[in-house]
């Protein structure tokens, strides 16, 4: 009962103090969660189509500088050539076929140490990087009469048939299904114009762009749009930290003005005959209260900013914005409450009746 | 001079308090200079890279007779402002003449620019992706009579002493369609471009082997597909298009960017996101200035009355506590601007080794002075507001 009724003293005589107390907070909750709510969705409104699992490709350019890559796993680099992968011959023991360009082959990178070419395998092992092997499409070996375990000549040099494959489902990065596919020994394919590297997943994406440089690549939107999307991701990062940081500062801007400034507050109360920790509490729930009305002004600003932002996200971006979930920020009133509570533990100590 | 000596013994007798002040005031105009100079570099990181291949966005006046008129290319406002170049392509029937070689085979693209002058967005492009020299020998024309050539014209023509041929004439034989004679173009080799031009997103287009050389554009002649290119930054391409549709009739427009417009949309909602923020924070400045200063009048309010009683006039008590929380304020301000201008450097630094762009923000002491300027005329307004009506509005009694 003591509490309530200073609690309404306060109130009375600080009607304005609290109003600007309460209106900074919220005003900085409002911008923190503007902030990290709408970072998402800017970032992500970026690279959205390569959120899905799906296959990127990036066409090399002539200039393409292999050790660029050399760390970048999960990916596949192969290319087409002529002579090598189209307008060649393949040949076995019996019979020979010439490939024109387009069924033309692809001639996997050995270096590359994770192939996953997404071929459906009728008989034999799957596409991996084993140097002087090949795979055929299943029509190219009926014509070879070749089967798993014997062996065909490419330019020249003689290729061990690992497995074949069907013609019916090739990646959509591969354009169409290449009549047979070989693992070419270490760094002699030539780097031409039609060399392909493709990555699944927007992780292996962002880690390949960030090795890949503009000159790399002749689609540079892709390695833009990655770039712009760290940018993004870090600065919203980043500004959500300086607010988070404003937050903490004003709150013990607020317990510190309590404890030194209205030092008038606590006194009262150890006139009435509290004891220090019933003060303590008393102090804390002041200003538990204070933030908790700033909280709930809070959810008033921000779905009037949300409204404001998803205007222009419409108008802008043409998406439609997800509305604020404010679950994920409850986490904020806890928080905001322990700080307050700890400043007042920290402001206290070393105050007493007779140092008041 | 008795309200400074005042105001500065106050703050001298409570120097805790002025310095709280002071680092309060100083945390909220720091995250105002920081939150700007953040929505300044992000604006600036993602508008390059949209333009890190400037030379890859352009508009495009295709005109079969060449009648380009160079009045309208330095007459119009957009585009005098960008380079610009025609294209023209040489092919296996024109032939080169240079003085003391003879005869060479000729298959290039051939940019006519003023003065013979590489394109600036060219030469920058270059330097980003390349460390050796654009020159191979020489030096760039800047005269109407000089021509730039490219050493793969030379290299496929077996010619590697580059020195031996340069400030000789050069004729190139041009021959245009449906004329009988061929035309020539006369001038003196002045520099011999790298190879590595050709990784300029400009002449990603052109045919294998060709070379490139650079020649007046002053002198006019037709030519069938000559292409005029005017360079624009990305955002520009629009309007320049427009312009120049205005007055021709093919007009087209190529960006090396193409398909980037997400990312242009995305950086023009950022920054309307960062530009709102920026208005919470000065919201935020101001509703804590007039609670620091209500705060104060409330706390000091006894020792206000009892100067009022000692005859000091209401005015000086004003004058006195304003002068106070103007130099508080002024402290405050000069401090934030230069610790945020310090770390702000050093923030984008970080931000740009991380995230890959690269992109560093040199000059941000202009900005940081110019926010924090802001800033602190709104606390100095929002002081002198909060003081009068504590003051003078309110009973003598509130003070």
């Amino acid at each position: 009962m003591k509490r309530f009724a200073l609690f309404y003293s306060e109130c009375k005589h600080n009607a304005a103090l609290f109003i600007c107390i309460i209106l900074v907070v919220a005003l900085l909750f409002t911008g923190f969660i503007v902030v990290t709510h709408y970072s998402d969705q800017v970032s992500e409104s970026l690279i959205y189509e390569f959120k899905n699992d799906k296959y990127i490709s990036l066409q090399l350019s002539e200039q393409f500088n292999r050790d660029n890559i050399k760390n970048v796993k999960n990916c596949l680099l192969y290319t087409r050539e002529s002579g090598l992968t189209y307008n060649t011959e393949l040949k076995n023991a019996e019979k020979s076929l010439f490939v024109p360009d387009y069924i033309g082959g692809i001639a996997v990178d050995y270096t590359v140490t994770d192939v996953f070419l997404p071929v459906t395998m009728l008989y034999g092992a799957a596409v991996s990087n084993i140097e002087y092997g090949i795979w055929l499409m299943s029509g190219v070996s009926d014509k070879l009469d070749a089967n798993v375990g014997g062996f065909v000549t490419v330019a020249d040099i003689k290729y061990k048939i690992e497995g074949i494959y069907t013609d019916a489902h090739s990646a959509e990065f591969m354009q169409n299904t290449p009549s047979f596919i070989i693992c070419y020994p270490n760094d002699r394919i030539p780097h031409g114009k039609s060399s392909v590297i493709a990555v699944r997943g927007l992780d292996n994406l962002l880690t390949l762009t960030e090795s890949l440089t503009l000159i790399d690549v002749q689609d540079e939107s892709v390695i833009s749009l990655c770039s712009g999307y760290r940018v993004t991701k870090t600065l919203f990062a980043v500004i959500s930290t300086v607010m988070a940081a404003a937050i903490l500062l004003f709150i013990f801007f607020v317990t510190r003005l309590y404890i030194n400034k209205r030092s008038i507050f606590y006194r009262n109360m150890y006139i009435l005959g509290m004891s220090r920790y019933r003060v303590y509490l008393t102090v804390v729930s002041l200003l538990f209260a204070l933030i908790a009305i700033a909280a709930l002004l809070t959810l008033g600003l921000s779905a009037l900013f949300s409204l404001l932002i998803d205007g222009w996200a419409a108008e802008i971006l043409s998406m439609q914005a997800s509305p604020v979930s404010y679950l994920p920020y409850l986490g904020i009133l806890p928080a905001a409450i322990a700080a307050a509570a700890i400043f007042t533990a920290i402001l206290l100590k070393g105050k007493s009746e007779e140092n008041i | 001079m008795r309200c400074l000596s005042l105001a500065l013994l106050n703050m001298r007798r409570h120097g805790g308090k002025s310095a709280f002040n002071i680092i309060s005031a100083f945390a909220v105009i720091f995250l105002l200079c920081i939150t700007i100079m953040i929505s300044i570099f992000s604006e600036k990181t993602l508008d390059d890279s949209l333009n890190r291949r400037v030379s890859g966005n352009y508009v495009k006046i295709v005109n079969n007779y060449g009648d380009i008129d160079t009045a309208f290319m330095r007459g119009v406002k957009e585009v005098n402002e960008y380079a610009y170049l025609r294209k023209e392509q040489l092919t296996d029937f024109n032939s080169v003449i240079i003085e003391g070689v003879g005869e060479l085979t000729a298959f290039a693209d051939m940019y006519r620019t003023e003065n013979a002058v590489i394109p600036q967005s060219v030469m920058l492009e270059y330097e980003a992706f390349n460390e050796t020299p654009l020159f191979a020998a020489g030096r760039a024309a800047n005269g109407a009579n000089e021509i730039v050539m490219s050493e793969q014209f030379f290299i496929s023509n077996n010619i590697y002493d580059y020195d031996s041929v340069l400030n000789k004439r050069v004729d190139v034989y041009v021959t245009v369609f449906a004329e009988k004679q061929p035309r020539v173009i006369g001038a003196t080799l002045t520099g011999v471009v790298s190879d590595k031009l050709a990784d300029v997103a400009l002449f990603e287009n052109k045919p294998d082997g060709a070379a490139i050389f650079f020649v007046n554009f002053n002198r006019y002649l037709p030519l069938k597909s000559a292409d005029t290119y005017l360079f624009c930054d990305y955002k520009d391409m629009a309007d320049l298009s427009v312009t120049a549709g205005e007055r021709y009739e093919f007009v087209e427009t190529a960006a090396m960017s193409k398909g980037l417009e997400k990312l242009a949309d995305v950086t023009q909602f950022m920054i309307r996101i960062l530009i709102l923020l920026c208005l919470i924070v000065l919201c935020v400045i101001v509703v804590y200035q007039v609670s620091a200063v209500y705060g104060d009048l409330a706390v000091t309010k006894e020792y206000n009355y009892s100067l009022n009683a000692f005859g000091l006039s209401k005015k000086s008590v004003f004058a006195t506590l304003f002068i106070e929380k103007t130099l508080s304020s002024c402290a405050a301000a000069i401090t934030a601007f230069s610790i945020a201008a310090f770390s702000a450097k050093g923030l984008m630094e970080l931000i740009g080794t991380l995230t890959g762009a690269g992109i560093v923000l040199t000059n941000l002491f202009p900005i940081s002075f110019v926010v924090a300027s802001v800033a602190l005329a709104v606390m100095t307004a929002v002081n002198l507001g909060t003081l009068a009506i504590g003051i003078y509005i309110s009973k003598p009694s509130n003070y």
